[in-house]
């Protein structure tokens, strides 16, 4: 075996090394994982009974043009970080929603309605990823809560 | 039948080892038993092949010296089997080399057992909703924008938004 065969071939070992050592460290989640959560009414009205509820977005009223309501106000929206624990984030009096890291850049959000336990959601997310959650609510009304990974 | 001390007392004779008066028993054996005398003829005869075939070996030099040539070429060979064994430095490169070869499989392990891992396992690929068991639940996924949702579809109120609580949607 010539030196240049063995330098050739010592190369591409710290190649290969190098990719293993990258997918790794893909592998391993960063420590802090940034969430946008947005609680929504969806409504036929055309103005929300509460002044503080605003028209969402153009980009959320497109996620959600599928859905039967013509209106959707966004009610509350937080900004959250989770890190090792899971991250308890109220939107409203009676809701709230906790996020929590899995392995495998994997999310775990589970929905609470008064105390009680609603639904408990998995995804595979990354940022941009969104997980909308919803379901009727009364007079025909509608609620949403979206969960994006923003960073 | 002939006894083994005779047979050894005419072998004896016939090397000329026998003392004078044994040699004349032995000579008047031979002469009036057969088998004493068929013995000592196959002796005799044995005697003669080898001594015909034996090539007698002359070195072209003298004996010490003979010697002494071959105890210089041993002490040759040791030395250099001396040399041989002592291990030499290894250059850097090959220091490199024999270092990244296990790197290197363990980079092929990890990379294999990461493509296993990621084809099958256990918590990845589709999406998974654990819902209460009252609760009916419709998933759907649109792909374009990596968007998931999750539809409560079972109760009209699901205590999300209350009516009449202007703490919740309504």
């Amino acid at each position: 075996m010539t030196a240049r065969t063995s330098i050739l071939k010592g190369a591409l070992s710290l190649w290969l090394a190098l990719i293993a050592l990258s997918l790794f460290a893909g592998a391993v989640r960063a420590d802090d994982v940034k969430f946008e959560a947005v609680l929504i009414w969806g409504t036929n009205d055309e103005k929300s009974p509460d002044p503080s509820h605003k028209p969402v977005s153009e980009a959320v009223a497109k996620k959600l043009k599928d859905f039967k309501w013509s209106h959707y106000f966004e009610v509350a929206r937080k900004n959250v970080s989770v890190s090792k624990d899971e991250k308890r984030v109220q939107m409203s009096k009676d809701c709230t929603i906790v996020i929590k890291l899995l392995e495998n850049n994997r999310v775990e959000v589970t929905l609470i309605g008064k105390g009680k336990t609603v639904g408990t959601m998995k995804k595979e997310m990354k940022k941009g990823s969104c997980l909308v959650t919803g379901g009727n609510s009364s007079n025909s009304t509608g609620w949403f809560i979206i969960i994006k990974q923003t960073d | 039948m002939m006894d083994q001390e005779t047979q050894i007392k005419i072998q004896a004779f016939l090397d000329g080892e026998l003392a004078e008066n044994e040699a004349r028993k032995i000579t008047a054996l031979i002469a009036r038993d057969r088998e004493a005398a068929a013995l000592h003829a196959e002796l005799k005869n044995t005697r003669r092949a080898l001594a015909g075939a034996e090539q007698g070996i002359t070195l072209p030099e003298s004996r010490d010296f003979y010697w002494s040539k071959i105890r210089r070429q041993i002490e040759q060979l040791d030395q250099s089997s001396q040399l041989q064994s002592v291990p030499a430095a290894p250059s850097f490169w090959e220091s490199v080399n024999r270092l990244l070869k296990p790197v290197s499989a363990l980079a092929i392990v990890v990379l294999l057992g990461m493509m296993v891992f990621n084809l099958t396992g256990s918590d990845s690929g589709s999406d998974l909703l654990v819902a209460s068991s009252d609760m009916d639940t419709i998933t759907f996924r649109d792909d374009s924008d990596d968007t998931t949702f999750v539809w409560f579809a079972d109760k009209p109120e699901n205590d999300v938004a209350n009516v009449g609580d202007d703490t919740t949607l309504n």
